[in-house]
């Protein structure tokens, strides 16, 4: 687990932000110059900020309070650069074993293989493409063995066509390595895509996060004149998803595994006294977080792995009297269900 | 006849830069990676020989080697001898001359690396002394090729300062230009014109080296 929490000022405003990762994907998008890339400079330890903390697992890596600052070195943060960053004097080869604790080409070319690129390990980064130079780079970032991997628009210098590879290879290494990731980008279907979580920032500050990424199976589909409806399985119930009539199910079957996203706004919360609620689309779950702000109340609900964040206004939380560990149900409007890349 | 100073010369020359080599790639490593009181002024003092006429150089170094100078007294003390109107003075002065050019060059060379790369090494644990030599030096080549060529013209040429604290023995301290100026002074012209071209011809040489080393670069 990530623990970020830190402040800095930067050139046009103060970057101020605090977010948790665990062994997911978190995305950070928002507009050039909105303090993204500095974000993850912070902690690799690159830059440094005026106040706050980092912290992975149990190691702190920045605390301003106790004078804590590692070296890049010693946070065991693996950083994949927006144009790779392989050393240019270097073979393919030797900018993985140059990293390497103990010289061993064998592992060096095992590396190489998991990424396709084992073929290439006598080129140099000039002769060899962008898509290719990205394997390298992560294979070369994962070889010393982080604890943590940032991802500064690593899709970005891509053609359109490496991309959506390179997205599905993306997908497929989640799967393999259970590594905490930030993924900087400026492309919010990309982040859609391919996190789990979703923070925008804006002038240093967060101005969104979504949390609400659940998967399910599809168990039914059914398609009228109007609606495109699916029954989909998931935390141990179902959800109804319903789409507009142009909304294709030619890319779906039954039984297939589906990602699911619901945007804040679209969850209703309802408190639980005894067995008193019948409703459908309803996942239950128990109060994590109460935040407030100034317009509205954000409201982080576990239920099992997944966490489910409901935004509403003051005054129904206060109607609500929701407390940390309150049980609720999260009530999901079952046309702002969106399926996400099916697979 | 103009056989040995082309050799004291060349032995001179060859000495003086592998020393402001090293000391260049020394001093580089230590004042671009860390700031101290008094670095600029340290810096000033390296580049210093840069803007100042060769005479007062050469003057200064007599004033620091010579009998009664500062260093010139501990070495005679410890050799019995004096270290004035030996090569390894004019090594001195070939040195003093040469080292700012392969400093700035080297320096300039280095700075000029995409931080990107020295950002990157550090997340991969590299520490920074590894840094230094696996990447910043092999990446900033070019700097230190041209560092030497242009060191080594410039040592090779070298002459008021040599001749203040070496002196102008046939055979020992007597490099290129100082022979050629003695000859062109007693009027041996043929002698002149032979040590006339191995300088033109080794200059042009380097420059050679120099702009080509440039062309890669861009």
């Amino acid at each position: 687990m990530l623990m970020v929490d830190l402040q800095k000022q930067l050139h046009l405003f103060r970057l101020e932000c605090a977010f948790k990762v665990d062994k997911e994907v978190l995305a950070i998008t928002g507009e050039s110059g909105a303090g993204k890339s500095s974000l993850l400079k912070m902690v690799a330890g690159l830059m440094r900020p005026d106040s706050g903390q980092i912290a992975l697992g149990s190691r702190i890596l920045y605390d301003e309070k106790k004078s804590i600052d590692l070296r890049p070195q010693k946070r065991r943060v693996g950083f994949v650069f927006q144009d790779f960053a392989l050393f240019p004097h270097l073979s393919v080869e030797d900018n993985l074993t140059l990293v390497q604790k103990k010289k061993n080409i064998l592992e060096v070319h095992d590396w190489l293989d998991t990424f396709g690129v084992v073929a290439l390990a006598k080129r140099y980064p000039h002769e060899i493409s962008g898509g290719q130079k990205q394997r390298v780079a992560l294979a070369r970032a994962l070889i010393t063995n982080p604890d943590f991997l940032l991802l500064d628009e690593p899709f970005s210098s891509l053609d359109p066509e490496t991309r959506e590879k390179m997205y599905r290879e993306f997908m497929n290494f989640r799967k393999q390595w259970s590594l905490g990731v930030i993924l900087v980008t400026h492309n919010p279907i990309e982040a859609q895509l391919l996190a789990d979580k979703v923070l925008e920032l804006k002038d240093g500050h967060v101005i969104r996060e979504r949390f609400n990424h659940l998967v399910g199976t599809i168990i039914t589909m059914e398609e009228d004149a109007n609606y495109r409806t699916l029954r989909i399985a998931t935390l141990g119930t179902f959800l109804r998803v319903v789409k507009p009539e142009y909304f294709s199910l030619g890319r779906y079957q039954v039984g297939q595994r589906v990602e699911l996203s619901i945007k804040p706004e679209h969850v209703l919360l309802a408190k639980q006294v005894g067995e008193g609620i019948f409703a459908s689309n309803r996942l239950d779950g128990k109060v994590e977080r109460i935040q407030y702000t100034k317009r509205s109340v954000k409201v982080s609900v576990r239920m099992q792995k997944d966490l489910l964040l409901s935004v509403c206004s003051s005054h129904m939380a206060s109607k609500l009297d929701l407390k940390v560990d309150d049980k609720v149900s999260c009530l999901l409007a079952e046309d702002a269900i969106e399926l996400m890349n099916s697979r | 006849m103009i056989l040995q100073p082309i050799l004291v010369s060349l032995k001179v020359t060859f000495v003086a830069v592998l020393l402001i080599v090293l000391v260049s790639i020394f001093l580089v490593r230590w004042l671009s990676e860390r700031s101290f009181r008094g670095q600029k002024l340290l810096e000033t003092l390296i580049m210093l020989p840069l803007v100042l006429p060769p005479t007062i150089v050469g003057y200064g170094l007599l004033l620091l080697l010579g009998r009664n100078g500062l260093l010139g007294k501990t070495w005679t003390s410890i050799f019995d001898t004096s270290f004035i109107f030996t090569w390894g003075a004019a090594v001195v002065a070939a040195f003093i001359v040469g080292l700012p050019l392969m400093y700035q060059s080297l320096k300039g060379s280095i700075l000029a690396i995409d931080v990107r790369y020295i950002q990157a090494a550090q997340t991969l644990g590299l520490e920074e002394n590894k840094i230094f030599w696996t990447i910043k030096l092999p990446l900033a080549k070019h700097g230190l090729i041209s560092g030497i060529a242009l060191s080594f013209a410039r040592a090779l040429g070298e002459f008021g300062a040599t001749l203040m604290v070496a002196g102008n023995i046939p055979g020992k301290t007597q490099t290129v230009p100082i022979a050629l100026y003695f000859a062109v002074e007693a009027g041996r012209v043929t002698e002149a014109n032979a040590l006339l071209a191995f300088m033109l011809l080794s200059s042009l040489g380097l420059i050679f080296l120099i702009t080509s080393q440039r062309r890669v670069m861009s």
